[in-house]
């Protein structure tokens, strides 16, 4: 942006005009960063499902022979453990443990929030107030007391964490989603297909919906790295999966222990979690760039 | 200006008010660690401890967290104490007293010298008023005192408990932690805000208390045994492993408490620190709950015992800190049977027991761990592979301690890690909760019982006579160890990181420091 | 319909929000496996003596009667004695408050400091090299986990260099802003994250705004044009991200709190909820809650104040 001083009228038309020009860009570099998030996205998906083919080793299997050998040791890239399990291998299997966090986690809080904001925002009145409140109860609660106190009930293990998960983390989607509703309502667009004679359900779905959802995906991208940190989490705090489950945040917790003599068994895992967080961060900004540009 | 830019400024405002005002927050704030980054954070004559727990409460009589309990024992006396092998018992308050031929009568002879921490004497009333105010609060330990009939003050130095029945723990009972003895006036007067600054006459007081991060002491003028060479004791509450391992080597702390397994050898290794272990009373076991099916029959529980490889736990569990259990009663307490050798690792034996019991393929069971222990959860490990190879499958289930504990406790677990530690000297408390059914605690939650274990327990408590006590304790170690209720797995001692520059600190173990902080010296460092 | 919607009504609802907090809060507590006396007991646990200590806490009554008693004493001021530090709970949690005050609003400033010049930079001069290394940075420090971050600095700027503490609050204002610099820098690098997006693509948005290019018409010098409309539009905008990543800040003080061994709420509140410590945790909870609820309202206070068009939407 240049710093030039107030022009003439027509040569700031001209800027805006050039301004207008200049921000189509190739569609490839528009994209880069969501390529560049898909990509390591796949690379991270592909390498823990193929975790068996990369790995010789079971990521459970104890060998008390080596057990804390540093990085780049004979047969153990990233090293072992305390009790010589791979970390490699405990850090391949376990990220199936945190994608299907990040995956499955994700889109249930995504489609149960977007829901209940839609209906919410659209019917207003009420339905709104009531469900609003509800909202408002689950955003003030310290999600930490609500997620020790169902742990602690069903028992710490992977999929109780989901249900924790999924307890704890619709709201934002609701509370997104029901303020893009209260605006996107009064738009023409909704105006127009009311006055068609449109019933509340096909507005909301395929009228509403369609115009504001990107928000809310834009927003899962960001929700996703927070299941796996907060899945991490409870695993630091030994709430979430149990021993010898190789899932990433109790690995690191396990690692703390370590850290002033071994410290790769907590900065591996931690930096698996940064790997998969950056490719969500990545997608979830190319989505943005991209719906933001299609916005002009 | 712009009204942006005034709100702005006006928020800058508050902000910059509140950090002020969180900031001078004075007595309310707590004093942290260290005072500044340079150098060692303790004098010559200032010992620094860095404990993993927090305090509860100076309340003797309430206490439930071991840390605190500690301190209770610097802070003030008792009419007796252990000695510093935890097999007998000393003098403190009572400089004597005798027993009525009927053991009906204890009369107790205070020293005339002790005074409390503010100057004032410390009289029979206040035993007597200390004594039972915690035999009566709800929950306490009353019921150690369950056979006291009368306690009385005849004198100003004289103390005289009247029993019901014979009751041979009562001295042991007398010297624990919850019998502490307390300023009679002063508590009447200030009830429980007495114990924010407690007025006690053990040979340190309290000069500050934040229970969540430091409890401050000093020498008491007052006291009436070896004054402490050292004036200060700062007790530093650092729950986090590494950071009081960070804290000893930098010579920020003196003595550590529980320095992590792993990081032993590494604290070994560095000139001018060393790793302390001393004994403790503590037995790690496996409780079996005899609800489920298998543990009913004792074949099966001989046949886990046999399937275990104790060294193998301890090597990988303890670094090889502890020693293979045998007894279930604590490692060389008083009337322990040092005769009982620890269940050989003998997996055939194991797999034709189990086959002689009727479980010939073996059984699958679930085993009840606390999270976040981590010698515990390598424990967890071995039993796990071991047991596998008798044909045993055990599930590993960690849950949060309480939980871990309450699910242990139901009647409705399998397998469950636990431990035991002794309050008092006695056999007596052990015998009560491990090895008689109607003890209360369902002899560790295994539900099992044993009409002739429970009348010896019964009997060896109002056994006055030692060597007879002797008799009845190992009849009842004997059995217990055939039958085995439960798994003994090992007895685990204290770990301490010390400077080379402290001499003469020392862990009884019952946990409390014994008298080493009398005695103690912090050279330069 | 007035600026800020209706104010009044969303008073109400806050205590009707606060109200359903505290019931949760007093049911799900109870609802957890364990009980004080079995915290208080541990291993020397009897039935006899849990029953007598349940008597001693009234935790044998009824258990709307005692949530009758426990509101009736909490309109008074009055959480209750803490089952584990034989202290009031309101006592107990004032003497936790000031490090995790402290550190929340040592977080938000720093940042503030970090992400507003560094967001307004990269929205200005779009795709430079500020604005291309920022996004790598953020990006990475965004992935981390907070406590992951947390033990990271202190390996590499306690333990290896010794430039700050390693743990603790210290004591008085220079010594706090001393010893919570560690702390505080890993929350705000993931605050800042948010912030620094956010701020750059409403600086861009400004930037392409018609009023500006109006200002420059007028004659506007650029230095002056960019202070008043466009950084101050763009603040605006990120007040509503700041707001509520601040409150969602305060919960998760926690795991730092336990990664630097700081004695503040968060540390409290894991610790009485795994004592079963019934009336801190309660207090506590509604402690965080307020603080989370008026957060909320004041930043939407703030923005209708200075936007008036959000000002209808918020009165819901």
């Amino acid at each position: 942006m240049s710093t030039a001083w107030a022009a003439s009228p027509s040569e700031l038309l001209m800027r805006a005009a050039t301004k207008a020009a200049g921000r189509r860009r190739s569609p490839i570099r528009r994209r880069a960063t969501l390529i560049a998030g898909l990509v390591l996205l796949g690379v991270a998906i592909l390498a823990v499902l193929l975790a068996p083919v990369l790995v010789s080793q079971n990521p459970t299997t104890i060998d008390a022979a080596h057990p804390l050998a540093p990085p780049l040791a004979a047969g153990h890239l990233l090293g072992t453990d305390q009790y010589g399990r791979d970390i490699l291998a405990r850090i391949l299997y376990g990220g199936r443990i945190d994608l299907a966090i990040a995956f499955g986690a994700t889109s249930v809080t995504l489609v149960g929030g977007t829901f209940i904001g839609l209906v919410a925002g659209y019917l207003g009145g009420r339905v709104d107030s009531v469900l609003m409140r509800l909202v408002d109860l689950f955003f003030a609660f310290p999600f930490l007391v609500l997620i020790i106190a169902i742990v602690a009930m069903l028992g710490p293990s992977i999929f109780n964490m989901f249900i924790a998960i999924w307890i704890t983390s619709w709201v934002s989607y609701a509370r997104i989603m029901r303020a893009q509703t209260v605006v996107a309502k009064k738009q023409q667009y909704v105006l127009a297909a009311r006055a068609l004679g449109y019933g509340p359900l096909r507005v909301m779905f395929r009228h509403i919906l369609p115009n504001t959802a990107s928000a809310v995906i834009i927003f899962s991208m960001v929700d996703a790295v927070g299941n796996i940190i907060l899945a991490a989490s409870l695993g630091f705090l030994g709430l979430g999966a149990q021993p010898p489950s190789p899932e990433w945040g109790a690995m690191i917790s396990d690692g703390q222990n370590y850290i002033l003599s071994s410290w790769w068994l907590a900065t591996m895992p931690g930096l698996a979690v940064v790997f998969v967080g950056v490719a969500f961060s990545l997608i979830g900004d190319g989505l943005a760039d991209l719906l933001r540009a299609g916005d002009r | 200006m712009s009204p942006a830019a005034r709100i702005r400024i006006v928020s800058a405002g508050i902000i910059a008010l509140a950090i002020a005002a969180a900031g001078c927050g004075g007595s309310a704030t707590p004093s942290g660690l260290g005072n500044s980054g340079s150098g060692s954070g303790s004098s010559a004559s200032t010992l620094v401890i860095a404990n993993a727990v927090k305090v509860d409460t100076l309340d003797p009589e309430a206490n439930s967290v071991n840390e605190s309990i500690w301190l209770d024992q610097n802070l003030y006396s008792r009419l007796l104490q252990p000695n510093a092998t935890g097999t007998g018992l000393l003098p403190d308050l009572a400089t004597s007293w005798t027993i009525a031929p009927n053991g009906l009568t204890y009369t107790f002879h205070l020293r005339p010298d002790a005074k409390f921490s503010n100057g004032s004497p410390v009289t029979a009333s206040d035993v007597v008023y200390s004594i039972d105010r915690s035999r009566a609060f709800s929950g306490g330990w009353g019921f150690l005192l369950t056979p006291v009939k009368t306690i009385t003050a005849p004198d100003a130095h004289t103390v005289v408990i009247t029993l019901s029945q014979p009751h041979a723990p009562l001295l042991a009972d007398l010297a624990m932690y919850a019998y502490s003895i307390v300023p009679e006036k002063l508590v009447k007067a200030q009830g429980a805000s007495f114990f924010q600054h407690p007025v006690g006459s053990g040979p340190f007081k309290v000069t500050s208390y934040n229970p969540d991060s430091e409890v401050d002491l000093a020498r008491n003028p007052y006291f009436y045994g070896t004054k402490p060479k050292i004036s200060k004791v700062r007790v530093l509450i650092v729950p986090n492993d590494n950071t009081r391992v960070l804290m000893l080597q930098s010579k920020k702390a003196d003595i550590i408490e529980n320095p992590p397994g792993n990081l032993v050898q590494q604290i070994d290794k560095t000139p001018g620190l060393s790793v302390q272990l001393y004994p403790s009373t503590r037995v790690d076991i496996i409780q079996l709950d005899e609800h489920f099916k298998p543990f009913k029959s004792a074949l099966v529980r001989q046949a886990l015992n046999y399937a275990i490889n104790r060294k193998a736990i301890v090597q990988l569990a303890y670094q090889g800190h502890a020693t293979p259990g045998a007894s279930f009663m604590p490692y060389k307490m008083k009337f322990y049977d040092s005769s009982i050798a620890p269940y050989p690792y003998d997996p055939a034996k194991a797999k034709q027991l189990l086959a002689q019991a009727g479980y010939p393929h073996g059984f699958n069971a679930f085993l009840i761990t606390v999270s976040g222990d981590v010698a515990g959860q390598a424990e967890a490990i071995v039993l796990k592979s071991e047991l596998a190879a008798v044909g045993i499958n055990i599930s590993i289930q960690a849950y949060e301690l309480l939980t871990a504990y309450n699910k242990e406790d139901g009647g409705h677990s399998e397998l469950g890690e636990r431990y035991w530690t002794n309050d008092i000297i006695d056999p007596d408390e052990v015998a009560t909760f491990g090895a008689d059914c109607q003890g209360g605690a369902n002899a560790f939650n295994s539900y099992w019982c044993d009409s002739q274990v429970n009348n010896l327990v019964a009997q060896a408590r109002g056994e006055l006579n030692d060597s007879t006590r002797q008799q009845m304790y190992n009849q009842i170690q004997q059995i217990v160890y055939q039958q085995s209720p439960f798994i003994v797995v090992d007895y685990s001692p204290y770990r301490y990181g010390v400077g080379d520059w402290v001499h003469g600190f020392h862990v009884t173990p019952l946990g409390n420091y014994d008298l080493s902080l009398e005695t103690l010296t912090v050279g330069s460092h | 319909m007035s600026r800020f919607g209706s104010l009044p009504r969303r008073l109400v609802h806050l205590v009707i929000v606060l109200f359903g907090i505290t019931l949760v809060t007093f049911f799900l507590l109870r609802l957890i496996p364990g009980d004080p006396a079995l915290a208080i007991l541990g291993s020397s646990y009897t039935h006899t003596r849990a029953v007598a200590i349940d008597n001693f806490l009234g935790l044998n009554k009824p258990i709307w009667t005692q949530y009758g008693l426990f509101m009736g004493r909490l309109f008074h001021g009055n959480l209750g004695y803490s089952f584990f530090y034989n202290e009031p709970a309101t006592t107990v949690i004032a003497q936790h408050i000031a490090p995790t005050l402290f550190l929340v609003v040592y977080s938000a400033v720093l940042a503030a400091l970090i992400s507003f010049p560094i967001g307004f930079g990269a929205g200005l001069h779009r795709g430079g090299v500020l604005d291309q290394s920022s996004r790598i940075f953020f990006t990475l420090s965004f992935a981390m986990p907070a406590f992951w971050l947390g033990i990271i600095l202190i390996l590499l700027f306690s333990v290896h260099v010794h430039a700050f503490p390693i743990s603790g609050f210290g004591s008085g204002f220079i010594g706090h802003l001393y010893y919570l610099f560690l702390p505080a820098l890993t929350i705000a690098l993931g605050f800042s994250t948010v912030l620094v997006r956010s701020l750059r693509s409403a600086t861009i948005a400004t930037l392409q705004a018609e009023f500006v290019d109006t200002a420059r018409m007028k004659g506007i010098r650029w230095p002056l044009v960019l202070w008043r409309h466009v950084f101050r539009n763009a603040i605006l905008a990120v007040v509503a991200v700041y707001g509520v990543n601040l409150a969602y800040l305060i919960s998760g003080t926690v795991l730092v709190e336990n990664v630097f061994s700081l004695p503040g709420l968060g540390t409290l509140l894991v610790s009485s909820v795994s004592d079963r410590d019934y009336p801190v945790v309660q207090g506590v909870t509604l402690l965080f809650a307020v603080i989370i609820v008026a957060i909320n309202l004041l930043t939407d206070i703030v923005q209708a104040a200075l936007d008036p068009r959000v000002g209808q939407e918020i009165g819901a």
